[in-house]
């Protein structure tokens, strides 16, 4: 029997202070425990690192999974998961990246790879699997340089194949929400690029090309077809997200969601915006020549390659901005020009900065120079007004440098709030200290269960969004959404042991998922047990965030969420704090926790979680 | 038939080379493929058999190991001393060096074309 054939059973350990590294094999009791992604991060994060280590201590730790179906050929499966103390939270976060990586560190021949302690000068790791070696190299030359020419360089030293991971100048300077980029595809969430340069961590390269072999060939090729029949029906349908995704990219919705008043809009404090119709999937493919663009082995092609060829920044070509960007740096700070959201998104990239935070800090900003609170002298003379673009970019790269303004919000909303003082927490559009995604939690009352209790912050990763957004059910009502939210929770923190895209889950049945498994590495797993080991990392990330120091205080949402939106125009309730407190005391209760939020006994017991 | 390639609407997923190893390997890998993407962002290429008449690998294989079967010129692995000229002869660099080191071309999978049943896109189609 060649159990586990997907795997490379094998977790690479380097630590950085030491110089050294090692090889380490991973227990079969510990893959059919934890899969793979995600499970492996949380159980190696839980075992090996105090939740109240701070995230530039280099006690913290960076952890890279894959699962044991990435690396194939099925789509949307291109991901890896890093995982680390977050900046930002204080707590475990989880950050994900498409393109080739979980490929390359496949092929190089580990299932994951896990960063200790702190260079005394920035380098660059070079993990060679053919030749089974791992150097710790000086990376001086890489000093203050972008993603893209980090990426550059170390592809022309180790080959245009090698798979690289890299940080920018906001990394280096420890902007919270730093995040790591590899290819157009970013680690964004969380500020895990940060930690990188916390730990004088310019780049990780991988090299390698070892079989990803699988354990029934025949049988895992059958689910590859089917994902594909999968993916062709339902881009055959007449509306379906992947059929826009592939034809718009994921800024295909936004009039949707604009009509339906649920566009979070000038820092959350309007539902519509006028120039949506500017700056969405659609008003790019019109301005830009485009062209489709997937990420490894995927199908559904989402990525679109915008060439700018006229405009303020002709000779520019970006992949993307995605969906999440046409928020933070479009109707959130009321830009209505796609040349200067491309920008915004290209500088974001070029320092390595997450643009949902990184946009949400900008409108919180913006918020606090029309109120008066920051002027120009703190700007540095910035006009940071809603809408104004070109001083927009310019702060935006104050905020890569930490210069002047720059450097305060370069600490996120929370703790720039918490500088700035006067009142500007109502308005610091975060939770737990991660910014808030696009959605709304004022117009769908499930967003706002979920961005109160998710484990990473404000974060729509694990949201009923579809149902609330396409009416199924409706968006201000409470009912049911308890429910509605742990099961999506669950749910798609076990299917992120296999790290695929998120857009899966929104297609294939579960079925297909298992059947994937099975094939892949002779693991047969239920429903059930699947839908548990989601269960169970998710109570593991709540104990992970309560002994940070997080309490039921936390699992709450900016004023600004109770505040009425003067610009609705229809009928619907608003949230309010009943609202949340009746959500929550039910979530609590589905979730065997007591009514303080924290995880009793015997939930623990039930799903086997020995750390408490 | 011979296998066309449109650029324009190829979206980089490299589930065409993940196919061909499959078929011939029963792995993914790269590396034994017999069409390769080379990327660097914005731009690519994609090296693929173009099944000549008069083929380059052919005419400088010293071994005749690359011989004609059902039409198509296979690189017979029993024959083949791995001295790389017909990798350097391809002027559309489509013969590959297998990670042991010996040729490897586009078989057409016995007629199936892997490559060609897996881009949905069409970007790579049959003539």
């Amino acid at each position: 029997m060649r159990v586990f054939d997907s795997y490379r059973k094998k977790l690479l350990r380097i630590n950085l202070t030491e110089k050294t590294w090692r090889v380490e094999e991973l227990s079969e009791k510990f893959i059919r425990k934890y899969i793979g992604g995600l499970g492996f991060g949380t159980a190696i994060m839980c075992n090996e690192v105090n939740p109240k280590t701070d995230a530039f201590d280099p006690a913290n730790k960076i952890v890279l999974t894959t699962g044991p179906i990435n690396g194939t050929r099925a789509p949307m499966f291109a991901q890896s998961c890093m995982m680390s103390i977050s900046p930002l939270s204080g707590s475990m976060i989880n950050s994900y990246a498409g393109g080739e990586t979980a490929l390359r560190i496949k092929q190089s021949g580990f299932d994951g790879v896990v960063v200790e302690g702190k260079a005394d000068s920035q380098v660059y790791v070079m993990v060679d699997g053919d030749k089974k070696q791992v150097s710790i190299l000086n990376a001086d030359k890489l000093q203050g340089k972008s993603t893209d020419y980090t990426e550059k360089a170390l592809k022309k030293l180790y080959g245009h194949d090698a798979g690289v991971l890299s940080i920018g100048e906001a990394g280096e300077n420890r902007v919270r929400f730093a995040c790591v980029i590899s290819g157009t595809r970013a680690y964004g969430r969380g500020g895990i690029g940060a930690v990188f340069g916390s730990k004088n961590l310019k780049a990780l390269v991988f090299r390698g090309f070892s079989d990803v072999k699988v354990y029934d060939p025949d049988g895992f090729e059958k689910c590859v077809n089917e994902c594909f029949s999968v993916i062709k029906r339902a881009s055959e349908l007449p509306f379906s997200l992947l059929m826009s995704f592939s034809r718009q990219g994921t800024g295909a919705g936004m009039p949707m969601i604009n009509a339906k008043y649920a566009l979070s809009t000038k820092n959350h404090s309007l539902c519509q915006f006028d120039g949506v119709k500017q700056i969405d999937g659609a008003a790019f493919m019109e301005k830009y020549p485009t062209r489709y663009v997937s990420c490894f082995g995927c199908i559904v092609h989402c990525g679109q390659v915008h060439k700018h060829e006229k405009g303020p920044f002709a000779g520019m070509v970006t992949r993307g901005p995605e969906y999440e960007t046409m928020y933070s740096f479009g109707s959130e700070i009321m830009n209505d020009d796609s040349d200067y959201l491309a920008k915004a998104h290209q500088v974001c990239e070029e320092y390595g900065m997450d643009t949902l935070s990184a946009g949400s800090t900008m409108a919180f900003a913006m918020e606090c120079f029309e109120r008066g609170i920051i002027t120009e002298k703190e700007t540095g003379g910035i006009r940071l007004e809603f809408g104004n673009n070109s001083e927009m970019i310019k702060c935006l790269e104050k905020i890569g440098k930490r210069q002047d303004i720059g450097d305060v919000l370069a600490e996120g909303t929370k703790r720039a709030a918490e500088i700035i003082g006067q009142g500007s927490k109502a308005f610091a559009m975060n939770v737990k200290g991660l910014e808030s995604a696009a959605w709304m939690p004022q117009r769908m009352k499930g967003i706002a269960l979920t961005f109160a209790t998710a484990n990473r912050g404000a974060c729509h990763k694990r949201a009923p969004v579809g149902p609330e957004i396409s009416g199924a059910i409706p968006m201000d009502s409470i009912e049911n959404k308890p429910e509605l939210v742990r099961a999506i929770q669950d749910k798609v923190n076990a299917l992120f042991t296999l790290i695929c895209c998120r857009f899966a889950e929104f297609e294939y049945p579960m079925e297909l998922f298992l059947d994937l498994l099975a094939t892949a590495t002779g693991i047969r797993m239920n429903e059930e047990e699947m839908m548990q080991l989601g269960e169970k990392i998710w109570n593991m990330e709540r104990l992970f965030g309560l002994k940070s120091g997080w309490t039921t205080d936390d699992d709450t949402l900016p004023d600004r969420c109770f505040e009425p939106l003067e610009d609705l125009k229809i009928e619907a309730k608003p949230l309010t704090h009943e609202d949340m407190t009746i959500m929550l005391q039910r979530y609590y209760k589905l979730r065997g926790w007591d009514e303080k939020g924290v995880p009793k006994t015997e939930t623990l017991e039930k799903l086997g979680i020995e750390y408490a | 038939m011979k296998i066309t390639y449109n650029p324009e609407i190829c979206t980089e997923c490299r589930s065409c080379e993940m196919a061909c190893s499959m078929y011939h390997f029963k792995v993914y890998n790269e590396k034994k493929a017999a069409l390769k993407l080379f990327r660097n962002f914005p731009d690519y290429k994609l090296n693929y058999c173009r099944h000549c008449a008069k083929a380059a690998c052919q005419k400088v294989c010293s071994s005749e190991a690359i011989v004609e079967k059902n039409g198509i010129l296979i690189v017979c692995q029993d024959m083949c001393t791995d001295c790389g000229a017909c990798i350097e002869a391809c002027p559309f660099g489509a013969v590959f060096a297998l990670p042991e080191g010996n040729a490897f071309k586009c078989d057409t999978c016995d007629g199936k074309y892997s490559c060609v049943e897996a881009c949905i896109t069409g970007a790579l189609t049959l003539k």
